[in-house]
């Protein structure tokens, strides 16, 4: 009976504060292999906005940890994490876009007509 | 007392420099945010990570001025600040002017310079973007076909029509068989294999042509070279009077004809050797040509049927014998052209 007592006390002693470090810990966790594998896509490049706002969240979640403020670090590894997903697969839709401006930009060059030059192109001498 | 206020005068500029309050900070992010809305896609294009910077920023001065720790919230305003300052600049260069989206079609050009084409493959040179290319309410992105319309149930490609024969195959219980809708799209079905379906067909287990309702000829029989007559043509003795009960033998003659629309007859008309030649060389041209006649009174053009008589030069019988002669008294169809 003494130890059932005591377990419970303990479970909810950690539910009451010492879980939000460890869920804390997990989701940095989770956040720095999004963030590997943004990386590993080169979301980087092709999505610069989305990976820069990754790692400032993943920053400022660890900097509150380190201050003992696990509900804000929390919420801004979530923040991290989400945002590393997001830019993983906009690097993702880059590629294919990246692909169609190839595309497209062999079909403008073939339909472009020889002996007009373009916009702000001087022209070749004759 | 004395001991304290140096401490105080010491810290309070600091305080009114580096420090803000709950309001200053609103007041002062509320125009960033603005800002950073208003010209977003611009600045997206081409100051991201500035972008990223500046509202990461917001967010965190405002968790620090709720938290009460107005010295960070200071820093991150200025960060705040510096970073939408340089996105702002970046996103009014000319050089990001003149492709706003991003998209890498010049906005003198692009029709929507404010929305990235979407390159596709699809009209992507007037860099606006085509969500749904085929128009069929299923977007690209789960359209298996997405530049052919057809229905959501089929995940946006066009439902096929296999055999052509107008009963799309979704409803078509025979989709690589042509059939009419009446029959869900499955040809009507044709036992005696004669080309009349079983439908239209008075003889369904029996092959016969179109003309007679799919029954085959019971009178006559169309050969290589003739039409063969299984009955005689009888006449009025001695006169060209065809007598109405072989009018159901002419009348499949007249269908045979038009069953085969091409196909060219001579009618020739044949006698036995009673009575002087003249007159029935005479007779079998009179009964020759009342065929021809009947045959047209039953829709068979004249130019498919020439008539001629030939008395009684042609037996094919021995005349001494009433049997014989009446063999030879006889109406032939032979086939010229087909």
């Amino acid at each position: 009976m003494r130890w059932l007592l005591a377990s419970l006390a303990v479970a909810a002693s950690c539910l009451a504060a010492g879980c939000g470090p460890v869920q804390t810990t997990r989701t940095l966790s989770r956040a720095d292999r999004e963030i590997s594998a943004a990386r590993a896509e080169r979301a980087d490049e092709a999505s610069p906005n989305e990976f820069e706002s990754a790692l400032l969240y993943l920053d400022q979640s660890r900097a509150r940890e380190g201050h003992g403020d696990f509900e804000a670090a929390l919420a801004y590894a979530r923040k991290a994490v989400q945002f590393a997903v997001e830019a993983r697969v906009r690097a993702d839709d880059n590629r294919l876009l990246e692909a169609g401006r190839e595309r497209l930009r062999k079909t403008l060059e073939t339909q472009a007509p020889r002996d007009t030059p373009a916009p702000g192109d001087k022209g070749e001498p004759r | 007392m004395s001991k304290g206020r140096p401490l105080v005068l010491m810290v309070l500029p600091f305080v009114a420099v580096g420090c803000v309050t709950s309001s200053q900070v609103s007041d002062r992010t509320q125009p960033l945010t603005r800002l950073l809305d208003e010209h977003h896609d611009a600045m997206y294009a081409c100051a991201p990570r500035e972008l990223a910077t500046a509202r990461a920023a917001i967010v965190f001065a405002r968790h620090e001025t709720a938290q009460g720790r107005p010295m960070s919230a200071s820093r991150y305003v200025e960060q705040a600040e510096a970073a939408s300052k340089k996105a702002f600049l970046a996103s009014r260069s000319p050089w990001c002017m003149n492709d706003r989206d991003g998209d890498t079609i010049p906005d003198e050009v692009d029709r929507c310079p404010d929305a990235p084409e979407d390159m596709d493959g699809f009209e992507d040179e007037d860099g606006c973007p085509d969500p749904d290319n085929d128009q069929d309410g299923v977007p690209d992105r789960s359209d298996r076909c997405p530049n052919e319309p057809g229905p959501a149930k089929n995940d946006g490609c066009p439902i096929r029509d296999a055999d052509d024969d107008g009963v799309l195959d979704d409803v078509d219980r025979c989709p690589n068989q042509a059939g009419p809708a009446a029959n869900q799209g499955c040809p009507w079905p044709d036992r005696d294999g004669d080309g009349v379906m079983d439908r239209d067909d008075r003889c369904p287990d029996e092959a016969g042509p179109p003309g007679n309702q799919g029954c085959p000829y019971k009178l006559v029989e169309v050969t290589e070279s003739q039409i063969v007559l299984r009955q005689t043509v009888h006449f009025q003795t001695g006169k060209a009077r065809i007598k109405t009960e072989s009018h159901p033998l002419l009348d499949e003659v007249a269908e045979a004809m038009l069953d085969h629309p091409t196909m060219r007859v001579r009618v020739e008309g044949h006698t036995d050797s009673i009575g002087d030649d003249r007159t029935n060389l005479r007779l079998s041209q009179a009964r020759a040509d009342a065929v021809r006649r009947y045959l047209m009174s039953r829709g068979v053009t004249p130019d498919r049927m020439t008539a001629i008589g030939y008395g009684e030069d042609n037996p094919l019988d021995d005349n001494a014998t009433e049997v014989g002669r009446a063999i030879n008294r006889r109406v032939e169809f032979h086939i010229l052209s087909r």
